[in-house]
């Protein structure tokens, strides 16, 4: 099979895409669960001081 | 919290990659070289079905503004957005692809072949929604006018189909011409493989946008209750 | 009040304001006019080209115009008064883009002469001014909801051209084509399949706006 530059690429953009999409999500999610965590723990039990 | 086991998630991550490997050793190894474009044709399958998942998935967001219109909740703004962010990813590929398709068999990076240029209607469409969402402070004023921006525009991407399609027929691209590609029923197999793939593709990530959402809404109860607290 | 009356009361006071200073008319047509100017510059318009520029200018120039007539109602607080009033949304719908599509027929009742004249084109001819009602038609239609839209947005005005380009798409391919057509000499038959897209348009899009222009306008 002949590898064409063009068929590599578009291939590659398939997938690079696709993991600039993924990677995003983990990331958000990730600095969210955080922010979740941190707020979470400083509130405590709902309704307590601090 | 969220650390119990999303086996419907996990179901999804593995089927999606196991259709995309057999999609992608159909692609290269089964699927037989083109007559007159050559192995560059093998950017068809995925390109196809990339197009396939960008048009779906609006359809999926015009339906959840319809939803949210007749509903109010915010479930069904979620579905929205984060189809629409999927489907933009997707429809992303497919004018690319397709850009880097027509360089080698037409000798231009862009033509206006009915199918790119749709996609690249879509993906301006993606862009405004986003825009839109963007540009409004009110989290329900922005749902609403997202709902009915994306059900407004959907119904116009049909008509700009046949319109540039006719437009096509009467003024062909010298460039272009015809399709051109001797489709064998071996062809097939692999677009519909592919297809199934990328949808696959698109519910998994899907699902993980939806939960990013809700994440990001449980975020902000939290931080409304440490506003309240520190009243 | 009926429908009718209360949807010709809010067009009689737009266009009575218009009437009254005159700006927002006169803003598009001097936009449409330098528009023509600098697309003379550019291109030769004698040609084939022609259709296209005249659709590009009535579009940027409706533009203009909805984005105007949809702020200068948030300003005066209008909506808000008609809104209490028991008026039927979609009426309010009606109301505004039958007086978006009075002020863009302004417009052309100018530029298409104009246009005429300048470019050797034959635009005044009963086929053309059928397609061009058709395309405004449609135009204006979708073009107040979304205008309706965009002036609550953080953007405002600048907001409108990228929400409803993308949308006008199949309507200006039409516009276009069947002008051109009809120029070179087509009959009305034979441009008949993008006049039936036209309609269809119209249909479609005013339909979609009279369903959904009560969630836009909800307080």
């Amino acid at each position: 099979m002949s590898i064409s530059v063009y068929l590599v690429a578009a291939y590659a953009i398939f997938g690079a895409l696709t993991f600039v999409l993924v990677f995003s999500m983990w990331a958000r999610q990730r600095q969210l669960q955080q922010e979740i965590a941190d707020l979470a723990s400083r509130l405590g039990e709902p309704g307590g001081a601090e | 919290m969220g650390k119990k086991r999303d086996t419907l998630g996990l179901v999804l991550v593995l089927a999606s990659a196991a259709a995309l490997m057999v999609a992608l050793g159909m692609v290269f190894l089964y699927a037989p070289r083109e007559a007159t474009m050559g192995d560059v044709q093998r950017i068809f399958y995925f390109h196809v079905a990339s197009a396939w998942v960008g048009f779906f998935a609006f359809f999926v967001t015009f339906l959840a503004g319809i939803g949210y219109l007749a509903r109010g909740e915010r479930r069904w703004d979620i579905l929205a957005l984060s189809s629409v962010e999927v489907g933009l990813t997707f429809i992303a590929m497919t004018v690319i692809t397709g850009s880097l398709w027509a360089r080698p068999v037409w000798g231009t990076y862009w033509t206006w072949e009915p199918r790119l240029t749709i996609s690249a209607v879509q993906l301006l469409i993606y862009v405004a929604y986003g825009m839109l969402r963007a540009s409004v402070e009110s989290p329900e004023r922005r749902a609403r006018f997202a709902a009915v921006y994306g059900i407004v525009a959907f119904v116009t991407v049909p008509l700009s189909w046949f319109a540039i399609r006719w437009w096509r027929t009467i003024h062909p691209d010298i460039m272009t011409g015809g399709e051109g590609m001797a489709f064998t029923p071996k062809m097939g197999y692999t677009l519909l493989v592919s297809l199934v793939a990328f949808t696959l593709l698109y519910a998994t990530l899907l699902r993980q946008r939806i939960r990013l959402e809700r994440a990001a809404d449980v975020l902000t109860r939290l931080r409304l209750r440490a506003q309240n607290i520190a009243k | 009040m009926k429908f009718l009356a209360k949807v010709w009361v809010i067009v009689v006071k737009d266009v009575a304001a218009e009437l009254h200073t005159r700006e927002m008319v006169s803003a598009m047509l001097v936009f449409a006019v330098l528009s023509l100017l600098i697309f003379s510059l550019a291109l030769d318009l004698r040609g084939a080209v022609a259709p296209g520029v005249l659709w590009a200018t009535v579009a940027f120039a409706g533009t203009l115009g909805l984005s105007r007539s949809l702020a200068r109602e948030q300003q005066s607080g209008c909506i808000d008064g008609l809104l209490l009033a028991p008026v039927d949304r979609s009426a309010i719908f009606f109301g505004k883009a039958l007086g978006n599509l009075i002020f863009m027929a302004v417009v052309e009742i100018v530029l298409l002469p104009l246009f005429s004249a300048l470019f050797d084109v034959a635009l005044l001819r009963p086929g053309v001014l059928l397609v061009v009602a058709l395309g405004t038609l449609g135009y204006a239609a979708v073009g107040t909801l979304l205008a309706s839209i965009a002036v609550n947005t953080r953007a405002r005005e600048v907001m409108l051209p990228v929400l409803l380009l993308p949308l006008a798409i199949p309507l200006l391919i039409a516009a276009v084509q069947a002008t051109g057509g009809l120029v070179e000499g087509a009959s009305l038959g034979e441009v008949g399949g993008w006049l039936r897209l036209l309609v269809i348009y119209d249909l479609v899009v005013v339909a979609v706006a009279m369903l959904t222009y009560d969630y836009v306008v909800e307080e």
